[in-house]
């Protein structure tokens, strides 16, 4: 207090000229119309200005909860389009031949999640129980194999990629029908590795790889890719091959789920058989 | 000291008067010129007034005049300035002794070399307030200040004119 007192005394008179010119300006806005309504449409204007950085400022801070307005709204436009609907028929596709029996069924699917970047990577499909997936059952595309399908929801199943470090299958050389087993390093989600194809074996470059009939998941046939690159490391047995995956996992959107309808049978009797003592 | 006071109210009475009935009735001058004879009257006040009651006199001429040419605002804001910006003016170009002593900074007194310069800038000041304050805003800057600066000159003139015609005798009375 005795500050202030002191600073008003040490400046009483700068005070003074402060007091006495806004007397003057008040008698000069509400004297004179002209400066009356320029005074008040220059105070109108700095309020304005003043208003509108206000505004702005919680503009900012409302962004948040803009966003989830405008997400929740989006949503639910998104759910009344078109692409959020799925035909209800379901469309599996069964041929009904009286020389061949059926062994292979294909169900379509969308890949709803789908990574290759991790080590093991996972799709979620738009496919569940209520279309007759079961865990086990092939996932393949226009160009080639995927993978296979582990867990099943109602209406949704995630299936491991090809892409996974965990999962290995055995596929054929076409030309020669020599097999080996395919895997991949987890790298690169172009490429995987064609194992334990013996070194008498004659292989090229350019040779198309696919799926043998020793797996009851895939049809036989069905391609997986081509040797981009062999070698024999000095002393081993075995070829070191490259393939290069026909399927491109990074633009994967339309699948089939193939059943195999001999599937269980098949199971059944090899358990059977190697439980024979 | 009455005799100060007396002669001091006559000149403000003279001035104003002036102002009001002879200056301001000239009109249609180029660049809107409008000469401010009275801030003489502040000009000459004398070196040892208080700056409260410089202030006070300064609002209250301002009051004066605006109330004859019914701008009411106006010219107190500019003479409170003016008188303001005296006192440091004063202060800052005179000698210490002189400022407790009751003289007139005018040229009968303090000289020609002197007073042009303080006369110039202090009705300078005082005009580049008035007319600014006139149009209230900034949007014709250079005119204004154009009409400022002219009108400025012409006021400095009649000022100068005005302490040769009417303190001849105590300027030489001086020398």
């Amino acid at each position: 207090m005795q500050n202030l007192i002191l600073f008003v005394q040490r400046y009483y008179h700068f005070f003074l000229f402060l007091i006495f010119e806004i007397v003057s300006f008040y008698y000069l806005v509400q004297s004179n119309v002209y400066h009356n309504v320029t005074g008040y449409d220059m105070f109108n204007q700095v309020t304005g200005k003043v208003y509108q950085t206000v505004d702005d400022v919680r503009s900012y801070f409302a962004l948040r909860e803009v966003n989830e307005q405008l997400i929740r709204e989006n949503a639910m436009l998104r759910s009344r389009g078109k692409s959020s609907f799925e035909a209800l028929s379901k469309d599996t596709i069964t041929i009904n031949d009286t020389l061949y029996r059926q062994v292979y069924q294909y169900i379509p699917a969308r890949v709803v999640n789908n990574s290759v970047s991790r080590r093991n990577n996972y799709l979620t499909l738009n496919r569940g129980t209520s279309d007759g997936i079961k865990p086990g059952m092939g996932v393949i595309c226009g160009d080639g194999i995927v993978g296979v399908v582990i867990n099943v929801s109602p209406h949704y199943s995630t299936a491991m990629s090809l892409l996974s470090t965990k999962w290995q299958i055995s596929p054929k050389i076409s030309d020669n029908n020599y097999f080996g087993s395919l895997v991949w390093d987890g790298h690169d989600p172009r490429y995987a590795q064609l194992k334990e194809i013996n070194k008498h074996v004659p292989i090229k470059n350019g040779q198309q790889v696919v799926t043998s009939s020793f797996s009851p998941i895939f049809p036989e046939g069905i391609m997986i890719g081509t040797i981009e690159e062999n070698s024999i490391e000095g002393g081993d047995n075995f070829y070191k091959i490259k393939v290069r995956l026909s399927t491109n996992f990074e633009t994967l959107s339309a699948v089939y789920i193939v059943n195999n309808l001999m599937k269980q049978e098949i199971e059944e009797l090899e358990s059977k058989t190697n439980n024979t003592p | 000291m009455i005799r100060d006071i007396i002669s001091h109210i006559i000149r403000f009475v003279l001035l104003v008067l002036l102002q009001v009935l002879v200056v301001n009735e000239i009109e249609n001058l180029p660049f809107f010129i409008n000469p401010q004879v009275y801030v003489l009257f502040l000009l000459l006040l004398p070196i040892n007034t208080p700056l409260w009651l410089a202030l006070i006199l300064g609002l209250v001429t301002g009051f004066t005049i605006d109330k004859f040419s019914g701008t009411l605002g106006m010219h107190m804001a500019a003479s409170v300035l003016l008188v303001y910006v005296r006192y440091f003016f004063i202060r800052a170009t005179t000698e210490l002794e002189m400022h407790n002593q009751p003289i007139e900074p005018g040229i009968a007194q303090m000289g020609f070399k002197w007073f042009l310069p303080y006369a110039a800038s202090m009705v300078l000041i005082h005009h580049i307030m008035l007319f600014f304050v006139e149009i209230f805003s900034f949007r014709e800057f250079f005119a204004t200040l154009l009409r400022a600066l002219s009108s400025s000159a012409v006021t400095l003139l009649l000022i100068l004119l005005i302490q040769f015609l009417f303190y001849r005798n105590s300027y030489r009375r001086n020398e």
